[in-house]
């Protein structure tokens, strides 16, 4: 594949908060149109390494370039035309319309301060067809359920019309409906519409082992990144988790599926 | 569509309000004496220097103080949020109140001396908050919040202090004072009231979308591409600009800030393009009505209007906590 280059380069990445070394000299890169997968124990830096990238957390030391810019250095609303983010929406509760959460998302295309042109609310709507949300368009945020409320959150990041999409754990707290649902939408929009997909999980079956690059963390270093066959041996995935695995190959699909292993007392 | 008609309504009603507020009063005023002042009318006379400059000064101030408060609950995400509780009110009475105790009255190029100085406490005390956020490094809300309080404790207990060790006339000023009121206005108050209510209203004008985008917290504002510092900044220096001046010319008036923004919620939905219009008009309209009550409502005295305001506003709270609605301006 000749057309892929690097769209993400993190180069000795170092984040302290307080004296608290959050992430240690972190370099990898990512490839434009792949999806990427940062998975770790609770508290490894993911989230903190996926806000980084976003430009949303300042790095202590190192750098991330995105599209050849370097993240830190780019104004807010071009960073906002490089990369959309979907936080963990389970603690975010809103009022507004699902509607005027996903237009309010085109805010980097905004011309004027007070008008909302054509333009982008026809992004918006678009947007919400892709994702499957028209229909709780005047809904208030709040009363949606909580894989609703996640499936208008990537709509809004997708109106943002970014190439890049970051998610930080899109699945926690679906449903298995949901979450397939969810990890449908999400691979379309890696597969078919070529967004570089990167997504923050702790849970290895939520699409770990079938993406194209895994990136792993423990303790705030890099322990491994690479395609996910890397980690088919369970002393890897031991390194990374602290605990055992057993990883099975499922029938039907063949998929590979990863069983943590319970210590014996 | 819905919101256009309630603007142009808002807009209708405040003309009104301000238009006929000046009528109403113990002494009447004839719509023919007012188009046809005698020399020596005693009516026409109640109407234009008086009643008149009231009017205005109270629109202004209403409308600052609630398109200010409707910015501060969108900033902080905090629906009991109001400039107020960033101390700017106190340390305006300080400054006030101190001037009134150590009886300075000089004019101020033609501000008299305690609007001066409670101006001057204002900006201090504002410039003490920031400077406190700025010393610990980092600009985040919440302690922001804990800093304007704690400041805001500070100057309280120097209003006491000031007020213990008063004689009984100052004592009585002071109170007279604190409890805020827009009996002593003019048009000069008018006039120094008009350049921040106006300026602060434009400048807050332009940041409807970065208001919509800070109310869904400041992570998501910041990866929607909104500069979050800058107008962090922004909001808070000409809020406070707003809220000072106010302050300084009538006085604490509690309830409009928290109030208005609230029903207009209400009313209009989560959009600030429309709040911010919208918390203008409600504002000042609510303000003027509130002070023609307490003028009026105890003839020959006349009640503080802060009275009045927090009359309304405790009853109308608790309602909104009972009513189906409350939901709706839950964050």
């Amino acid at each position: 594949m000749n057309d892929r280059a690097p769209t993400v380069v993190a180069d000795k990445l170092s984040v302290c908060v307080k004296g608290k070394t959050i992430l240690e000299g972190c370099s990898f890169r990512i490839e434009r149109g792949e999806s990427a997968t940062i998975i770790g124990r609770n508290g490894a830096g993911k989230t903190t390494l996926l806000k980084c990238i976003g430009g949303l957390t300042r790095a202590t030391a190192g750098s991330v370039h995105v599209e050849g810019r370097l993240v830190s250095d780019c104004p807010p609303r071009e960073r906002a035309r490089l990369m959309a983010y979907v936080p963990q929406s389970a603690g975010i509760v809103l009022t507004c319309t699902a509607y005027d959460f996903v237009v309010m998302a085109r805010y980097a295309h905004f011309k004027t301060p007070l008008a909302i042109a054509e333009a982008n609310k026809s992004a918006a709507l678009e947007a919400m067809k892709t994702t499957g949300t028209v229909e709780f368009r005047n809904r208030r945020l709040n009363t949606l359920s909580g894989g609703e409320r996640q499936k208008v959150f990537i709509a809004a990041a997708l109106a943002q019309g970014s190439p890049i999409l970051l998610l930080d754990e899109p699945a926690a707290f679906l449903d298995y409906s949901h979450e397939a649902e969810l990890a449908a939408l999400v691979q379309r929009l890696n597969k078919e519409s070529g967004l570089t997909v990167i997504s923050v999980t702790h849970d290895l079956n939520q699409g770990a082992l079938e993406c194209d690059r895994v990136v792993a963390l423990h303790c705030g270093k890099l322990v491994f990144c690479g395609p996910p066959d890397g980690l088919s041996s369970p002393d890897v995935l031991r390194s990374i988790y602290q605990t055992p695995f057993d990883i099975v190959e499922h029938g039907g699909t063949g998929r590979s599926i990863v069983i943590p292993l319970r210590r014996r007392p | 569509m819905r919101r256009r008609v309630i603007l142009m309504g808002l807009l209708a009603g405040s003309v009104v309000a301000v238009l006929s507020a000046p009528f109403v009063g113990s002494q009447r005023v004839s719509v023919d004496a007012v188009l046809h002042p005698g020399a020596d009318d005693w009516a026409s006379a109640i109407f234009w220097k008086m009643r008149v400059p009231r009017a205005v000064t109270g629109f202004l101030a209403g409308a600052s103080l609630a398109v200010s408060g409707l910015a501060f609950q969108a900033l902080f995400r905090n629906p009991l949020a109001t400039p107020f509780t960033l101390g700017i009110s106190s340390g305006a009475s300080f400054g006030a109140v101190l001037c009134l105790h150590l009886g300075w009255t000089f004019s101020l190029a033609g501000v008299p001396s305690t609007v001066a100085a409670a101006f001057l406490g204002a900006v201090f005390c504002v410039t003490l908050v920031y400077g406190l956020m700025r010393a610990t490094g980092s600009f985040s809300t919440s302690r922001l919040l804990l800093a304007g309080v704690a400041v805001s404790f500070f100057f309280s207990s120097l209003i006491m202090f000031v007020h213990y060790t008063s004689d009984v006339l100052d004592s009585f000023r002071i109170l007279r004072w604190l409890m805020g009121g827009l009996a002593m206005t003019d048009y000069r108050a008018a006039c120094n009231l008009a350049p921040f209510t106006v300026g602060g209203a434009i400048a807050l004008g332009f940041l409807g979308h970065e208001l919509n985008l800070l109310a869904t917290g400041e992570e998501l504002a910041l990866s929607r591409g909104v500069n979050v510092e800058r107008t962090r900044y922004t909001l808070f220096f000409t809020t406070a600009l707003m809220e000072g001046s106010v302050v300084a010319v009538c006085g604490p008036i509690g309830f409009v800030g928290m109030m208005v923004p609230h029903m207009c919620r209400l009313a209009l939905g989560t959009d600030h393009r429309y709040l911010l219009p919208a918390s203008f008009l409600a504002g000042g309209a609510f303000l003027v009505l509130s002070d023609t009550i307490a003028r009026t409502v105890a003839l020959p005295a006349e009640i503080p209007v802060g009275v009045i305001t927090a009359l309304l506003g405790g009853p109308f709270f608790v309602w909104l906590l009972f009513g189906k609605s409350a939901e709706e301006i839950e964050w």
